[in-house]
């Protein structure tokens, strides 16, 4: 079943055109992740999906339906947004802003129902974040922060969570903890997750499918070893890779500069 | 518990104000003024006639700053705008000049809705150019805000001396002040309060959202245009009820919202009926030392309001600093 589906999509600014021809079809509970170069389209992809720019050409559906005929309050229902980084302007505390998540669904105006502070309660404990609920989230680590992010997208209950690099400013004890943490939700609440993704070995252990881009183009996809091969990874990151398994049996990718000399 | 500490230091604040003056009162003869009607008139007209319409219109004015100021602040997601620096009270100032120079009559509904909509144009303007400069969200807001105030009180003035007869009395009264003050002063600012009031406080939760930035607001479902103008709209709507009858006081709007975050929290449904009561309590503690420090010489509040602003203004940039 597909959830999510890009139709010779065609995205940029004032005509410049960032990313070109994209086509996907995402299936429902899987995780995918966006690889390529700084400036490749990952971010503007993800925007895309999300509904906060319309494409120059082409189409997004979601679940059937083209994202733009869905009206903003619906779209913020069924689509969860984490960004790479973001700066709260206020010391508002965690449980504050988790609850923003609601809105979509109870609008600007009227109070949280008892529903609501459930599923806020429960993004809450889904992310671990059940003792710091009233802390100020200036006060955060770069993790916790993160986590309160994602919680915040988990109460908006949506059917496709997308992540512009959630663990690339972060300690790699959180980086794990904010990966491990996608991949419980798509198992266990079925939704779909698009991740954009910096760390190549990341992106192998983690993700069911990937989607791999340079200057805004897709070069391929499909499920990790078909995607990161030393051929593509040659054409796209100038580097010489090799995928392996690491000593646990997680996909892995190393990486060095210059050609293969001895081979 | 916070809210009701502050009610009860804003009812006691215009019990001793009413109390100061020329003829100065007990809090007991002030109370039965207030409320004994056997009283002999000469009491119950200094408080009646004189003083409640002005410490009511000051009262009210310090909350209409403060809602401005919280409004501003969500707005451009900045602790240091308030109508002052973002221009609002220089673009309301300029729309009563000339809602005056067209009526000649003060005060009047029509001064209101000119300085409503002067107030309004300018944000407006400098919310667009600090939007494009170059010089980050804080810096761009602060020179757009300079650049509008300075322009728009250089018109202002460029006015005043070309129409001096009419707008005789009006130079002191946009320094800011309270001395002229009236019932129908304040029927004037109670027309237009309530209405910013209100609509501030619906934006709440909205103000929450943009407190995350316009992406994340916009993908929690935000119409963000909407928001942005119906939050302009209600701020310069309380800009306006202040400046149309007491003139540029600054600082109130900026210092309210500040220090009930420090006492609340952020969160946006605490923040608006706090800071009110917080910019009623200071304005007319202001007002009060404005009206007695000098006695019987008048002096126009708005110094006193930009002498505890002023510092408290660079302590916020040098903390900012610090944060980024």
């Amino acid at each position: 079943m597909m959830i999510l589906q890009a139709q010779d999509l065609t995205l940029g600014y004032k005509h410049k055109a960032v990313v070109e021809g994209f086509n996907a079809s995402i299936r429902k509970g899987s995780v995918i992740g966006l690889i390529g170069p700084n400036g490749s389209g990952k971010t503007t992809l993800l925007r895309a999906f999300s509904g906060l720019i319309r494409p120059l050409r082409g189409k997004v559906m979601l679940d059937g339906q083209p994202l733009t005929a869905i009206s903003a309050r619906r779209r913020a229902q069924l689509i969860g947004w984490v960004p790479q980084r973001e700066k709260i302007a206020w010391p508002l505390t965690v449980r504050e802003v988790v609850s923003l998540g609601r809105a979509p669904y109870r609008g600007w105006l009227l109070p949280l129902t008892e529903n609501d502070q459930e599923v806020i309660e429960q993004a809450l404990s889904f992310t671990d974040l059940k003792e710091l609920t009233d802390r100020s989230v200036e006060e955060l680590s770069g993790g916790e922060f993160q986590r309160v992010l994602v919680a915040r997208a988990l109460a908006q209950e949506p059917r496709v969570l997308l992540l512009d690099e959630p663990s690339a400013n972060l300690d790699i004890h959180y980086q794990i903890q904010v990966m491990d943490l996608v991949r419980e939700l798509v198992a266990q609440r079925g939704i779909t997750a698009i991740i954009a993704i910096h760390d190549l070995s990341v992106a192998a252990r983690y993700c069911d499918t990937l989607i791999l881009m340079h200057h805004g183009k897709k070069i391929c996809s499909g499920v990790p070893q078909e995607v990161l091969t030393p051929e593509h990874m040659r054409k796209v990151f100038r580097v010489e890779t090799r995928l392996y398994k690491d000593p646990w049996e997680h996909l892995a990718v190393s990486a060095r500069n210059g050609l293969d000399k001895n081979e | 518990m916070v809210a009701g500490i502050l009610t009860i230091a804003l009812l006691a604040a215009i019990i001793v104000s009413l109390g100061l003056g020329a003829v100065s009162l007990t809090v007991r003869e002030t109370i039965s003024a207030l409320f004994d009607h056997a009283l002999k008139t000469a009491h119950r007209s200094i408080i009646w006639d004189f003083r409640l319409p002005r410490i009511l219109l000051v009262a009210l004015c310090g909350a209409a700053l403060a809602i401005a100021g919280t409004g501003f602040q969500g707005l451009f997601r900045n602790p240091l705008a308030d109508p002052y620096v973002v221009g609002a009270s220089g673009g309301a100032a300029l729309g009563a000049t000339l809602a005056i120079i067209f009526r000649f009559t003060r005060p009047s509904v029509p001064i209101g809705i000119g300085a409503f909509i002067g107030s309004m144009l300018a944000v407006l303007v400098v919310f667009t150019i600090s939007e494009f400069s170059n010089f980050g969200s804080i810096a761009g807001l602060l020179l757009a805000g300079s650049a509008m105030s300075a322009m728009l009180t250089a018109i202002n003035s460029l006015l005043l001396l070309m129409n001096d007869q009419v707008l005789h009395g009006v130079y002191a009264w946009l320094l800011g002040s309270f001395a002229n003050a009236s019932w129908g002063q304040l029927r004037q600012a109670a027309f237009l309060a309530p209405p910013a009031i209100l609509m501030i406080w619906l934006m709440a939760r909205s103000m929450d959202a943009l407190a995350a930035g316009e992406e994340t607001a916009q993908s929690l479902g935000l119409n963000l245009r909407r928001a942005r103008l119906l939050i302009v709209i209600g701020s310069s709507l309380a800009t306006a009820a202040a400046v149309s009858v007491s003139g540029t006081v600054g600082f109130v709007g900026l210092i309210a919202p500040h220090l009930a975050r420090s006492l609340v929290g952020a969160n946006h449904k605490n923040v608006i009926p706090i800071s009110m009561l917080m910019g009623a309590v200071l304005l007319l503690a202001a007002d009060d030392l404005a009206r007695t420090i000098m006695a019987p010489v008048e002096m126009p509040v708005g110094i006193f309001t930009a002498l505890l602003g002023g510092p408290f203004f660079i302590y916020l940039m040098k903390r900012g600093e610090r944060g980024s």
